[in-house]
C-alpha cells in the first residue's frame, strides 16, 4: 500500500515550524562553529521575526497561486470548523475541534498577558553606530594630510605610541577591539580591523569620535551604553590627528575619501 | 479641424521657443544676483520668516500638499509615456484593442490633470504664505525659470487636450496624432526638469555664494549636481507609478464588471499596467544607486546620514515595500497562469521561484544594524552578529537584488511561453530575425567589452588605491569577457535551433557570475579595495542587463509565429490577483511618499543645504512613527482623490457604455 502523503495544510505547518527550529536552535550553534566563538550566537529576536514573517508570506503565496491547491490547503480547516457528524459519536476530530477552539482564546490571552506584564529583560534597542556627526566637524581636514612620506611615517609612529598608551586597553594592540578591558564591557570597543567601523567613515569622523567620545554621541546612538571616553581634555587636536592616522595604519584600513565632483 | 490642430501646435512650439529664450535670459549675471539679494533681505533670521494659520503645523501642511501634488504629477507625467507607446503598438500590430487602451489611459489623464494643476497652485500659495523668507530667496534665484514653468504649463494643458480630443478625428492620420502624444511628453518632461532643479538646488546648492547666499551663476544653480540624477530617477519612477495606478484602476473596474467582455478588457488592462510598471521598475534600483552615490559626493554627511544614520531604517521600510512590489508582481503573474491554456507545463517552476525570491528578500531585508537587547549584545560580542552581519552589507544586497530581477524576468518568460506549442525553427525563419538577434547580441557584447576594457585600463590611483590593487580589477573584467563569449555561443545555439538551451545557458552563466562569484568577491573587494566596490556594482548591472536584453531577443526569435495551445482566457483569473494589483498600487504610493520624505528630510534643519537654515519650530527631523503617519495620510488623500476623480470621469462614460 502506498504511503499516504501528508496533507498540504500539515506540510505547511511542519515547514514553518522547522524553519523556526532551525533559526532559533540550530543556526546559533552553526554560527558558533563558523565564527569560532565560545558561546552559541543567537539570531536576534528582531531578525527571527522578519524571517518568520517572510516564511509565512512565502507559504501563503505557495498555497494560493493555484485554486485547487488553495482548496486543498483550506480543506482541513474548513472540515474542522464545520464540526462532526453526531452519529459518529465523539471521534478524534471532535476532540481536536474542541481542543483548538479552547486553545485559541487561551493563546490570545497568554500573548496579551505577555505583552502587558512587567518584564525583567532589557528592552531591544536600535543603536546607530555611525550617527550624523555635528556640522562643525564636517569640514575639518587632517592638517597632516599633505606632509612628505618621512614626516608621515614619523607622525604615525608618534600616533602609535599615543594609541598604545591610551587606547590599547580597550581597542587592543592590533586595533582589533580585543584589549584586556574589552571583556568587561557589554558594548564592545570598536574593532578597527572590521570593514564596518572606521573604514566606512571619513577621517574627520574618527576625529570627532575620539575628541567627544561616547558622551558626545546623539541619543540615537545610545551614548549611555558606550564606554568610549572623550579625549578632548587629555589630548591636543594635533595628537588626536596623529592617533587617527596611526589607528588606520595599525588596523590596515583606509579612511573613506570625501568624494569630490568632476 | 486640421487647421485647428496646426494652430495649436504652432502655439505650443512658440511657447517652447519662448521659454528657451527666457531660460537663456534668466542666466543672470552676478550683479543682478546681488541686486536680488538686497531686495530679498537675507539669510539672517528675522521676523516675518514663518507663518502659520489656525495654529496648524506649517511643515506638515506643505509636506502633505507637496507630496500629494507630486503623486498626481507623477501619474500625469508617467501615463502619457506609455499611452503613446501603447498607441504605437496598436498601429504596428493593427490590433484595435491597444488603441482603445491608449485612449482610456488618456481619459484618466485628462481627469487627473486639473487636480494636479490645482494642487500645484495650492502648493505655491502655501509655500509663499507659510515660508515667505525662504520662498523670497528661492524666487530671487529662480524667478526666471518660474515664468518658463508657468508658460510650459499652458503648453502641457494644450497638448494634453489636443492629444485627447483629436483621437477620433485623427483616426486616419495616426502619425500626426502620435506626434501630438510625443509633444505632450516632451513638454511634460521639460516641466518636470525645471521643477526638479528647484528642489535639487535645495539639497545641493551651486552657483551661489555659500556665505551670503547671493546668486553667482544661474546656470550652475539650475544644473546643480543632483539635478541629473533626480531627473533620471523621477522619469523612470513616474512610469512605474503610472503603471501601478492604472493597474489598480483596472482591477477595481474588473471587480465591478457586469459582463464577461468587460472583465476580459479590464483583466487585460491590468496586465498591461503591471507589465509596464515592472519593466520600468527593473532599472529603478540602478537609478537609485546613481542618485545615492551623487548624494554622497555632494555631502558625505548627508550620505552617511542616509545610509548609516538617522535615515538608515527608512531604507529598511523601503526594502520591505520594494519587496512587496516584486513579490506581488510575480504573484500576479503566477496566479494569471491559470487563464492560459498550456501553462500546466510550466507551473512547476513557480515553487522554486518563490523560494528563490523569498531567500533573496531575507538577505535584502536583513538590516546591518539590528535592535538588540543587551543580553543579545553580550552573547554576540558587539553590535553585529559575527555571521549574519555579512547579509547586512552592500555586496550581499546587490547580489540579492540582481537575483530578484533575474527571477522576475524568468517569471515573465514562463508567462510568455505558457500557451505556445509548435515553434517555427529559427533556421527556417526569415533573415530579419537573425539580423536582429545578431545586432542585439553585438550591441551587448560591445557594451560589455567596452567596460571590460575600461576596467583593465583603470588606474588604481584614480580611486585612491595603491597601484598593486589593480589585481582586483581582473576578475570582474574576466567575467565580462566570459559573458561576451556566452552571448556569442548562445547566438550560435539559437541559430541551430537550440534556443531554449541557449537561454538556460545564458541565465546560468549570468547568475553564476553576478550572484555567486561577484556577490562573494564583493566582500573581498570591500575589505581590500573599497572604492572599487562601485565598479563591481556596475559590472553586475551590465551582466544582468545584457542577459535580460539578449535573453528577450532569443525569446522573440524562438516564439515568433509559434502556434498556440489556445487563447488566453482573459477575465478568467482569481479575484486574489486583482487585490494584488490594488496592493501593488498602495505599495508604490507609500513608497513614493517615503522616498519623498527621505529626499527632503536629508536636508535636516536646512532649507537650502548649507546656505539657509530652517529656524522654524518645525525644523526637527521627525521620528519614524511621525513620518509614517504623515506618509500614510498623504497616501490616503491621494488614493481618495484619485478614486473620486476617476469616478467623475466614469460618469460620462456610463452613457456611452456599450462601446467599452
Ligand atoms: C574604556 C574603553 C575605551 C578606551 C580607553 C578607548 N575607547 Fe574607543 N571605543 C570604546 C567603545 C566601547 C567604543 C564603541 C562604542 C562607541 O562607538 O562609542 C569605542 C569606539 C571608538 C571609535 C568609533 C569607531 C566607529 O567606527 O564608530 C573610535 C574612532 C574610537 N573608539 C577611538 C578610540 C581611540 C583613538 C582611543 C584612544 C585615544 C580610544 N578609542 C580609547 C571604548 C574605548
Amino acid at each position: 500500500m502506498p504511503r499516504r502523503r501528508m496533507s498540504l495544510f500539515w506540510s505547511v505547518v511542519v515547514a514553518c515550524a522547522s524553519i523556526y527550529v532551525f533559526l532559533a536552535f540550530v543556526f546559533p550553534y552553526a554560527a558558533m562553529w563558523i565564527a569560532g566563538s565560545e558561546n552559541a550566537l543567537p539570531v536576534p529576536a528582531a531578525l527571527i521575526a522578519i524571517f518568520m514573517a517572510l516564511t509565512i508570506v512565502g507559504a501563503l503565496i505557495h498555497v494560493s497561486t493555484d485554486d485547487d491547491r488553495l482548496r486543498e490547503f483550506l480543506d482541513p480547516v474548513v472540515r474542522l470548523l464545520r464540526g462532526w457528524d453526531r452519529s459518529e459519536g465523539y471521534s478524534t476530530r471532535a476532540v481536536a475541534r474542541l481542543a483548538v477552539l479552547t486553545a485559541f482564546p487561551l493563546l490570545v490571552g497568554w500573548v496579551v498577558y505577555g505583552a502587558a506584564a512587567p518584564d525583567t529583560r532589557t528592552p531591544s534597542l536600535l543603536r546607530i553606530q555611525h550617527p550624523t556627526m555635528p556640522g562643525r566637524y564636517e569640514n575639518l581636514t587632517n592638517p597632516f594630510a599633505d606632509v612628505d612620506e618621512a614626516t608621515r611615517a614619523q607622525y604615525i609612529e608618534e600616533g602609535t605610541t599615543l594609541y598604545q598608551v591610551n587606547c590599547r586597553p580597550c581597542h587592543g594592540t592590533k586595533a582589533d577591539g580585543a584589549g584586556p578591558m574589552a571583556r568587561g564591557l557589554r558594548l564592545k570597543p570598536a574593532d578597527f580591523q572590521d570593514a564596518g567601523t572606521i573604514g566606512t567613515v571619513v577621517e574627520s569622523y574618527a576625529f570627532w569620535r575620539i575628541k567627544e567620545g561616547g558622551r558626545g554621541l546623539p541619543m540615537a546612538a545610545s551614548p549611555w551604553d558606550s564606554a568610549m571616553p572623550a579625549w578632548k581634555d587629555e589630548l591636543s587636536d594635533e595628537e588626536i590627528w596623529k592617533i587617527v592616522m596611526a589607528e588606520y595604519a595599525i588596523a590596515g584600513r583606509e579612511p573613506r575619501k570625501p568624494e569630490s565632483h568632476e | 479641424m486640421h487647421r485647428l490642430v496646426a494652430i495649436v501646435c504652432l502655439v505650443c512650439v512658440s511657447l517652447l521657443t519662448a521659454s528657451l529664450v527666457l531660460a537663456q535670459e534668466a542666466d543672470v549675471s552676478s550683479e543682478q544676483g546681488e541686486a536680488i539679494q538686497e531686495t530679498v533681505p537675507g539669510t539672517a533670521p528675522g521676523e516675518g520668516e514663518y507663518r502659520s494659520f489656525l495654529g496648524l503645523d506649517s511643515r506638515v501642511i506643505v509636506w502633505v500638499v507637496a507630496q500629494v501634488h507630486l503623486m498626481f504629477a507623477a501619474f500625469v507625467l508617467g501615463v502619457p509615456m506609455f499611452a503613446v507607446i501603447v498607441e504605437i503598438i496598436g498601429v504596428v500590430s493593427k490590433d484595435d484593442r491597444y488603441d482603445h487602451l491608449a485612449h482610456e489611459f488618456t481619459k484618466l489623464l485628462s481627469a487627473a490633470f486639473s487636480t494636479t494643476a490645482a494642487l500645484g497652485g495650492l502648493l505655491a500659495f502655501t509655500l509663499f504664505g507659510l515660508y515667505p523668507r525662504f520662498m523670497g530667496y528661492m524666487s530671487g534665484i529662480f524667478h526666471g525659470s518660474m515664468y518658463v514653468y508657468a508658460l510650459l504649463f499652458f503648453a502641457e494643458a494644450f497638448s494634453l487636450y489636443l492629444y485627447y480630443y483629436t483621437w477620433e478625428r485623427l483616426r486616419n492620420r495616426k502619425a500626426l496624432h502620435i506626434s501630438l502624444g510625443v509633444l505632450l511628453n516632451v513638454v511634460g518632461t521639460a516641466l518636470m526638469f525645471i521643477a526638479n532643479s528647484w528642489l535639487t538646488f535645495m539639497m545641493s546648492p551651486k552657483g551661489v555664494d555659500p556665505a551670503t547666499g547671493a546668486l553667482i551663476s544661474f546656470r550652475d544653480a539650475f544644473a546643480n549636481p543632483l539635478w541629473q540624477p533626480i531627473n533620471v530617477h523621477r522619469l523612470i519612477a513616474n512610469v512605474t507609478f503610472g503603471g501601478f495606478v492604472v493597474g489598480a484602476y483596472a482591477a477595481i473596474r474588473f471587480m465591478n464588471a457586469k459582463t464577461d467582455e468587460q472583465r476580459a478588457h479590464y483583466d487585460w488592462m491590468g496586465y498591461i499596467g503591471n507589465f509596464v510598471a515592472i519593466l520600468a521598475l527593473i532599472p529603478l534600483p540602478f537609478a537609485g544607486y546613481y542618485l545615492g552615490r551623487e548624494i554622497y559626493s555632494v555631502s558625505p554627511v548627508m550620505g552617511n546620514n542616509m545610509m548609516g544614520g538617522a535615515f538608515s531604517w527608512t531604507f529598511i521600510i523601503q526594502a520591505i515595500l520594494i519587496g512587496m512590489i516584486f513579490v506581488g508582481a510575480n504573484y500576479y503573474l503566477w496566479t494569471g497562469m491559470s487563464r492560459i491554456p498550456g501553462s500546466e507545463r510550466y507551473t512547476g517552476y513557480i515553487k522554486y521561484l518563490n523560494v528563490i525570491l523569498l531567500l533573496c528578500f531575507a538577505v535584502w531585508l536583513t538590516p546591518h544594524n539590528l535592535p538588540l537587547s543587551s543580553e543579545e549584545q553580550l552573547l554576540m560580542g558587539g553590535q553585529y552578529h559575527p555571521v549574519l552581519k555579512y547579509l547586512g552589507l552592500m555586496s550581499a544586497k546587490n547580489a540579492a537584488v540582481n537575483f530578484i530581477i533575474l527571477s522576475t524576468f524568468f517569471s515573465f518568460l514562463l508567462y510568455r511561453r505558457a500557451n505556445k506549442s509548435e515553434r517555427v525553427p529559427v533556421s527556417e525563419q526569415g533573415r530579419t530575425v537573425k539580423i536582429v538577434v545578431s545586432a542585439v547580441g553585438v550591441l551587448c557584447m560591445a557594451l560589455l567589452g567596452a567596460y571590460a576594457y575600461s576596467l583593465l585600463a583603470l588606474d588604481p590611483t584614480t580611486l585612491d588605491l595603491a597601484p598593486e590593487k589593480s589585481r582586483y580589477f581582473v576578475l570582474p573584467a574576466v567575467l565580462l569577457i566570459v559573458q561576451i563569449g556566452a552571448i556569442g555561443a548562445c547566438a550560435v545555439l539559437t541559430f541551430v535551433n537550440r534556443g531554449i538551451v541557449a537561454q538556460a545557458a545564458l541565465f546560468g552563466v549570468t547568475i553564476l557570475s553576478v550572484v555567486f562569484i561577484l556577490g562573494v568577491y564583493g566582500f573581498v573587494v570591500m575589505t581590500e579595495a573599497n572604492p572599487f566596490l562601485r565598479n563591481i556594482a556596475v559590472c553586475q548591472v551590465l551582466l544582468v542587463l545584457s542577459s535580460l536584453v539578449f535573453g528577450s531577443a532569443i525569446d522573440v526569435a524562438l516564439f515568433r509565429k509559434a502556434q498556440q495551445v489556445g487563447n488566453i482566457a482573459w477575465g478568467r483569473i482569481p479575484i486574489r490577483s486583482q487585490y494584488t494589483l490594488v496592493l501593488l498600487c498602495v505599495s508604490i504610493v507609500l513608497l513614493m511618499g517615503l522616498m519623498g520624505y527621505i529626499r527632503s528630510g536629508l536636508r535636516e534643519d536646512w532649507h537650502v543645504y548649507g546656505v539657509i537654515r530652517d529656524t522654524s519650530q518645525w525644523a526637527f527631523t521627525p521620528t519614524m512613527a511621525y513620518m509614517s503617519k504623515v506618509v500614510a495620510l498623504c497616501t490616503v488623500i491621494f488614493l481618495g482623490l484619485v478614486t473620486f476623480v476617476f469616478w467623475l470621469s466614469g460618469l460620462q462614460q456610463k452613457e456611452s457604455e456599450p462601446d467599452s
